[in-house]
């Protein structure tokens, strides 16, 4: 580069690649020889102009990777934007293709309607009204969870104890006076021992408080047969009241009873002047519900 | 990003290269470093700037670390970051003064550069910034360039090979050429040099 003689040492001076004596004696020869100042200043400034258009292709550069970043940015965003549009595309293809495949399902068959059960006794009795199509369906059973037992609970009826028949002796004393009264006190199963000693002439009475006292404590089989007993034996003064509490006592063992409460309902409903035709209607009513 | 760039040193023998795109790599890595933007961000912010100040000091900041580096104007002990934080904190300073003269923080003292530094071309570059620009404006493309590799150290092959001349015979002779318009151009403004160094005896 057709350099002076000095060149390479104010170069060197100027990179600061001098000593520090070295330096401390290069400028004293500057503050003697002015010439030599004005070679440094002006090399000073050639290096300065270089380092400024250094300076100057550094933020061309700068600038251009600010602008690369900022497209990386943006094709990163625009990529993640197309990634979220074709997810939420495939999304709604599959919902559609869902509600589609569900609308295309072919409709589940419903059970057709069962035939009303001929009840297996009224077939054996030859009974003309069983073979018959019965107008009315029994109430269907649907609820197997049903608390048939609270049910069976709020449809028995008490009964009156003063229709129990007195003893025409002693009656502080006899047997079936002090078991009405333990069974008016609660003490059912006193009250059965009591009746069991009541002898044949108050055997109905007696049995009859003896069914009721089952039914209290639980013993709904008992009590059933018992009441079913009185209603064979024809009792004039407990058949109906007997009746009805057989049925209640069915009911209270359903579904293991089913067949014969059913029969029992329907055969009480197809007698109005049965005391207890209403209730029958209301039982079943309350079934169906 | 490459938080960690290499040591001084390393740094030093790649930026002074006179491979293009080694150096430039280099500095790229440099303008890409996350740690040194945040550090220099947050000085600048902790010092009154803000998010732009902090990122145009961090952008000259590089420039001089450049500059420096190529000129294995470092102490070898320091760490990089603590370096770059050193002319983070020069920049700012000088950037601030530049803005309002008289409103500089008292207790505040200029930051030195750093040991070795030559004072008159970091004046030069920092307070005649503009009249080197309009100077290097009225220089050929050419001379440009190759005032720029001759800085960079680049040989007269080396220069032939860049800019395409023949041989480093016509590189020396273009590269003469060049030198003697620029200082033809620098006797237009004297005011621009002449008084860097002042001697003590006239």
């Amino acid at each position: 580069m057709n350099k002076e003689p000095m060149e390479d040492t104010i170069r060197a001076y100027l990179k600061g690649k001098f000593s520090k004596p070295e330096r401390l004696a290069f400028e004293a020869e500057m503050d003697q020889d002015a010439s030599l100042a004005e070679k440094v200043n002006l090399l000073a400034t050639e290096m300065a102009a270089a380092e400024w258009l250094i300076a100057e292709e550094n933020r061309v550069l700068f600038e251009q990777w600010k602008q690369e970043k900022k497209q990386n940015n943006q094709r990163w965003i625009n990529g993640k934007t197309l990634g979220f549009l074709v997810f939420a595309l495939v999304f709604f293809i599959a919902v559609v293709a869902f509600w589609f495949f569900q609308q295309n399902q072919p409709a589940v068959p419903t059970p057709a309607p069962q035939p009303v059960p001929v009840l297996p006794q009224a077939k054996e009795n030859n009974n003309p009204v069983a073979t018959e199509e019965p107008k009315v369906a029994f109430p269907e059973l649907r609820q197997p969870e049903r608390n048939y037992l609270a049910l069976a609970k709020q449809q028995y009826i008490e009964p009156v104890l003063s229709t129990v028949r007195r003893a025409q002796i002693d009656s502080t004393q006899t047997p079936l006076i002090l078991a009405r009264e333990a069974y008016a006190a609660g003490n059912y199963a006193q009250a059965l021992v009591l009746l069991n000693q009541v002898d044949s002439t108050r055997r109905q009475s007696a049995d009859f408080l003896s069914a009721n006292a089952l039914f209290h404590l639980g013993k709904y089989r008992e009590a059933e047969t018992t009441f079913e007993n009185l209603v064979k034996t024809g009792s004039t003064q407990y058949r109906y009241s007997s009746e009805w509490s057989l049925l209640v006592c069915r009911l209270a063992q359903l579904p293991a009873r089913k067949d014969a409460f059913e029969k029992q309902l329907e055969e009480i409903q197809k007698r109005p002047d049965h005391p207890y035709f209403q209730q029958a209607k209301n039982l079943k009513k309350d079934l169906n519900k | 990003m490459n938080n960690n760039p290499g040591t001084p040193a390393e740094l030093s023998v790649a930026l002074a290269a006179t491979d293009p795109e080694r150096r430039k790599m280099t500095l790229k890595g440099l303008f890409e470093n996350e740690a040194l933007r945040k550090r220099a961000i947050a000085h600048v912010r902790s010092h009154g700037g803000n998010l732009q100040d902090g990122e145009d000091v961090f952008q000259e900041a590089i420039i001089v670390l450049d500059r420096k580096l190529r000129r294995f104007d470092f102490v070898v002990e320091i760490s990089l970051e603590a370096y770059f934080i050193g002319i983070v904190r020069w920049s700012w300073f000088n950037e601030n003064q530049r803005r309002q003269k008289a409103a500089v923080v008292p207790s505040e003292t200029r930051p030195e550069l750093s040991t070795g530094s030559n004072p008159e071309i970091e004046y030069l570059l920092a307070e005649r910034s503009e009249q080197l620009k309009n100077l290097m404006e009225k220089l050929q493309e050419k001379c440009r360039n190759i005032l720029k590799m001759y800085q960079l150290e680049y040989s007269m092959d080396e220069i032939a090979q860049a800019m395409g001349f023949a041989n480093s015979g016509v590189a020396k002779k273009e590269a003469f050429l060049c030198r003697q318009r620029f200082k033809a151009l620098l006797n237009t403004v004297p005011e621009l040099w002449k008084d860097l160094y002042k001697p003590k005896k006239p």
